[in-house]
């Protein structure tokens, strides 16, 4: 359990750890203090129904932060592969049910991905794998939407188990899945339904939006369940293999 | 060598359909809203041609469900239509607002389905491969990795079923497990894979200098035409959108912007979204000219 595989820790360790918090941070804090409240503003002040480009300006620059730090931290060969394998596996489980109706096994892969390789993978495996399957089936504007919902999955998944709250065991990542497929990738998929689809938001059309979201929700999060069931401990167990076998992700 | 918009510079693409998609989500002046529904239903039957019409009819029926549902929902406004269920008023502000609401709707799916014409994922990593070089390797990977990773899933799957464990018959139960089966098989041998396609990379030296790109674009004297042609209009709409000329209340009671600033905002805002379907119809008239000299 204590040999967590955590992608380009020694990088990380190599650089000074004063100054690449400050990066973030500084980052972080122009968008927080500056771009978001200017774009409010904006659109407050000139746009009508401004909520709908707003949310997705909004959505678009938290996603900023990941991706530069990312790149600043100039990623090894091993890294970037493993990143792309997952990503490719979490796109492609589609194809394995393609039988049946609707179930995405990608969350799940998401979660798994965020467990083993830390928050910050996992974030990275949700992006790239919205955007990606959106190469499959048309971009829109719910593009940026849905590689934001996916990242935080796996973004969550990394950080609790970071923090020790969620351990590599059936029940726990079940229940854990259930939850952040219910309540945080749904609901965000469904927020940008309403945005784009309403000229005024009331409880209302609120609640028809979500409702009608309910059973596509509901469908989404039993496979996401299904999966990490099923496939968890064979998954992890092979992550394990490759870090032991080929000494890969802790060099 | 592709024709007509698509010909141009990814750059052009890109930039063109970021302020489109934009613009269309910010504007709800209806003089501006049927500019854009009009050019983004032409551009797209232009890329698209006669297989065009079934996406184009089945997002009319959207069109309508988004502006007359809207109104069912949005009880305020100034002048009652008719009420129903339990004395909700039916406005012709929030029907209007609908209409709004659904052209935008209509609007930016059509110029992202135009998007998807021209801007192939190629020309999309060709952009963003120098600012952000790292991700934009991993986006490739990704999508050479998909359609690789479901064919191997598919030898997996013949491979199981000469063993009698076919994902293709038995309980859902059974189909199921054997569905997961398949992923952790592709799991373990994708990653096998990756080991050795990492040290194949770091021993021809990767990382160890800039990344260069190989790239089939060059920016032409046609290319530069058309941005500052763009970044014009964009301008010239921006001090409109400034001066108020793009203003448009629908609720409680409907004011519309007009006046010179409105006027020539649409010019402007019309020259930018026409660009595409001109060059698409020039391209064409030009063409046709040439086969006749034949």
């Amino acid at each position: 359990m204590e040999e967590r595989i955590t992608l380009g820790k020694k990088k990380r360790e190599e650089l000074p750890e004063k100054r690449k918090f400050s990066r973030r941070t500084v980052l972080s804090f122009f968008i927080v203090l500056i771009a978001i409240p200017f774009t409010i503003w904006f659109g407050w002040r000139y746009g009508d129904r401004n909520f709908y480009i707003v949310s997705l300006l909004i959505i678009i620059y938290t996603m900023i932060p990941f991706f530069l730090v990312f790149e600043k931290r100039r990623p090894q060969a091993r890294e970037l592969v493993i990143l792309a394998v997952m990503c490719g596996i979490a796109v492609a489980s589609r194809a394995v049910f393609i039988w049946l109706p609707h179930f995405k096994p990608m969350t799940a892969v998401i979660i798994i991905t965020g467990i083993a390789f830390g928050a910050e993978a996992g974030f990275l495996t949700g992006a790239v794998s919205g955007f990606v399957s959106n190469f499959i089936f048309g971009q829109g504007a719910w593009t940026p939407w849905q590689m934001f919902a996916f990242g935080m999955a796996g973004f969550l998944a990394g950080l609790f188990y970071q923090k020790g709250l969620l351990r590599r065991e059936k029940l726990p990542l079940c229940v854990f899945g259930g939850v952040v497929t219910m309540c945080v990738v749904g609901p965000l998929l469904d927020t940008c339904a309403l945005f784009t689809m309403s000229s005024v938001i009331t409880p209302e059309s609120a609640a028809a939006i979500y409702l009608s979201g309910l059973p596509v929700n509901a469908v989404h999060t039993s496979a996401t369940v299904l999966t990490l069931l099923l496939v968890s401990k064979p998954m992890f167990e092979k992550l394990d293999r490759v870090k032991r076998k080929y000494g890969m992700l802790e060099a | 060598m592709e024709q007509g918009f698509g010909g141009y510079h990814p750059a052009v693409n890109f930039i063109f359909f970021a302020g489109a998609v934009l613009f269309g989500m910010f504007f709800v002046h209806p003089a501006f809203l049927l500019l854009s529904v009009g050019l983004s239903c032409t551009s797209y039957f232009l890329f698209k041609g006669r297989r065009g019409v079934r996406l184009l009819l089945g997002m009319l029926v959207l069109f309508a469900a988004v502006s007359l549902l809207n109104p069912v929902f949005n009880p305020y406004g100034e002048t009652v239509l008719f009420t129903w269920l339990w004395g909700r008023p039916f406005t012709l502000e929030a029907l209007l607002y609908g209409l709004a609401t659904g052209g935008m709707f209509l609007t930016v799916i059509l110029w992202f389905a135009c998007y998807n014409e021209i801007m192939t994922s190629d020309k999309f990593t060709y952009l963003f491969g120098k600012f952000v070089p790292a991700l934009s390797l991993v986006l490739c990977m990704v999508l050479r990795f998909v359609p690789h990773f479901r064919e191997k899933a598919q030898t997996i799957g013949g491979a199981r079923r000469c063993i009698g464990k076919s994902a293709e018959n038995g309980t859902k139960r059974e189909r199921l497990e054997s569905g997961m089966a398949v992923l952790s098989v592709l799991t373990s041998w994708s990653l096998e894979g990756a080991a050795v396609t990492a040290d194949s990379m770091k021993s021809r030296g990767y990382g160890s200098g800039p990344r260069t790109n190989f790239s089939i674009y060059r920016l032409s004297r046609r290319d530069g035409v058309v941005l500052t042609l763009l970044a014009v209009c964009a301008a010239g709409l921006a001090a409109c959108m400034l001066r108020g000329g793009t203003e448009a209340v629908f609720l409680p009671g409907i004011f519309w912007a007009q006046g010179p600033a409105t006027a020539l905002g649409s010019v402007f805002y019309g020259i930018f979204l026409a660009v595409p379907a001109a060059i698409q119809i020039g391209e064409g008239i030009t063409w046709r000219i040439l086969r006749s000299r034949i």
